[in-house]
């Protein structure tokens, strides 16, 4: 008669969560680095180009102004869209871990 | 290990036993719905891609034109305001968690904020347009918010 092992059950789940946490987490990391400097380069380019054409008298300073604020509005959304990236991949490990209970009790079932 | 005096030791379960037979599957649909159950974001809506990368499209077409006076442009003005509130009012009726999103479209429209919203007003506000290199750097801000929008959406799980 085969005896069934609960605890090496959930083990191996474990396992398996643990090592789809790490491999989201870190293309995760990788990608808000990534996505952060782009952001911070794109801010410091505008930034150049805006004061550029203060000075040469092509913006008034009220449009640079705007412009400006409208970065700070911009950063907002960027912040959101990366905390939306962190709840999307919380979602891709609990999908992943659904698989993972599905396929172990085929095993075992 | 010390035993209970009256306390019945859990025995192992067999492959092949009643038992085992239904506490398996109570388990593991038990552990799935848990899963499932408590998403942390919506998941990818193809409406809400399309809707974002539309509007994307006819804002920037609207804003090239600002160098006319908004007088020339009202119902263009006034339409783009109704496509802006129906996509914000689509994304807060949804179920489940989209609050980052609901909110990104606030920021994109807000009238007092410095992006579409702030754009629109201010357009609306002068006599005669807005300047030409104004209008080009502006664009650049307006297109990289809607590209957040429509990043996110893009990166929600499809279901």
């Amino acid at each position: 008669m085969v005896t069934f092992n609960f605890d090496q059950f959930f083990e191996t789940l474990k396992t398996g969560a643990v090592e789809i946490a790490k491999a989201e987490g870190k293309e995760f990391v990788k990608e808000a680095t990534t996505d952060g400097k782009e952001f911070l380069d794109d801010l410091k380019d505008d930034l150049v180009r805006w004061t550029k054409l203060v000075v040469e008298k092509k913006l008034t300073k009220d449009e640079f102004k705007f412009l400006v604020n409208g970065q700070k509005d911009l950063a907002k959304m960027h912040a959101l869209t990366q905390a939306g990236m962190a709840s999307v991949r919380i979602d891709r490990i609990r999908v992943a871990v659904v698989d993972l209970v599905i396929n172990a009790a085929q095993t075992i079932v | 290990m010390y035993q209970y005096p009256g306390v019945r030791q859990p025995q192992a379960l067999s492959a092949g036993t009643s038992a085992y037979r239904k506490t398996v599957p109570f388990v593991v649909a038990l552990s799935v719905l848990f899963l499932v159950g408590c998403a942390a974001i919506t998941g990818y809506d193809p409406t809400s891609y399309k809707t974002a990368t539309d509007l994307k499209a006819e804002s920037l077409t609207l804003i090239e034109k600002a160098t006319d006076p908004p007088t020339a442009h009202r119902e263009e003005i006034d339409q783009l305001r109704v496509n802006l509130r129906k996509a914000y009012e689509y994304e807060k009726g949804k179920e489940g968690p989209n609050h980052l999103t609901v909110q990104q479209w606030k920021i994109l429209n807000d009238p007092q904020g410095n992006l579409l919203g702030g754009f629109l007003r201010r357009w609306e506000q002068s006599v005669n347009g807005q300047s030409q290199v104004f209008i080009e750097q502006v664009k650049g801000n307006i297109e990289k918010a809607f590209d957040q929008i429509i990043k996110l959406e893009s990166h929600k799980v499809k279901s």
